[in-house]
């Protein structure tokens, strides 16, 4: 069995068990054992540090073959390209507004309509604050990713704080940085 | 901010975060993901600690 990992450029050495597999500059990491979703994480982590751009792929994606992996990637190849020079240097910051669960204790709709209301409208300040920072981002109605090149990673942390200062009717929490997973589009 | 001060909570929601992004992001390449092996259904074993691993955030978070 054949378990796809991620795809990368610039890969330097691969821990024991996971294997390199070039499609022309594309480079597919791969590895024979069946791994959890937890494992499969924390592999796709551990790339950050020895690839210069790193593309995580979803879990499960599992192959019999060299020929079945070389049929599902050479189709994909020119957008896998394309992807991974967009995530070249950068990691992921991931910021999620957490529901504050007293504001929704009332038996007043109006109050509670008018609480969920401001609280989406700083989520979307803060998003729109952050955005202006970030290489790239992405946002649901209260997660959002940003693409940030790993040096200025302090720097954002140092905005999303002053943000939280600003803000602090907002209860938020941050992550990362993690591999680009919200910047890996199913092709 | 109250999760960056907890450490043994904090490493919780990063392995919840962890498992989240690995299960709904990240590119796919073939039409059919494979979700069991062997007859143990893998990801539903996961899905289960992430559940159990958000109930408890949840309550620590606003208890």
């Amino acid at each position: 069995v054949i378990h796809l990992y991620a795809f990368v450029h610039g890969v330097r050495e691969l821990e024991a068990g996971l294997e390199a597999r070039p499609f022309g500059s594309v480079v597919a990491v791969i590895g024979a054992d069946e791994p959890d979703p937890l494992r499969h994480g924390l592999v796709v982590e551990s790339l950050l540090d020895r690839a210069d751009a790193v593309l995580p792929v979803r879990f499960g994606e599992r192959f019999s073959t060299d020929e079945d992996l070389a049929a599902a990637v050479d189709p994909r190849l020119e957008a896998l390209e394309r992807q991974l020079d967009h995530v070249a240097g950068c990691v992921e910051v991931g910021v999620r507004v957490v529901p504050r669960q007293e504001s929704a204790d009332g038996d007043d709709g109006a109050a509670y309509m008018r609480a969920r209301l401001s609280e989406q409208l700083a989520a979307d300040e803060v998003h729109r604050a952050l955005a202006a920072q970030a290489r790239d981002s992405v946002q649901t109605s209260r997660d959002a990713g940003y693409l940030v090149a790993r040096s200025d990673v302090g720097a954002f942390s140092l905005a999303v704080e002053r943000l939280l200062d600003s803000h602090p009717a907002l209860d938020v929490l941050c992550t990362g940085p993690w591999a680009p997973y919200s910047f890996a589009a199913a092709t | 901010m109250s999760v960056a001060q907890h450490p043994s909570l904090r490493d919780r929601v990063t392995l919840v975060e962890l498992v989240d992004r690995v299960l709904n992001k990240g590119v796919v390449v073939s039409g059919d993901i494979t979700l069991s092996v062997a007859d143990v259904d893998l990801v539903y074993v996961g899905l289960r600690l992430l559940l159990a691993s958000a109930a408890t955030f949840e309550r620590e978070a606003t208890g």
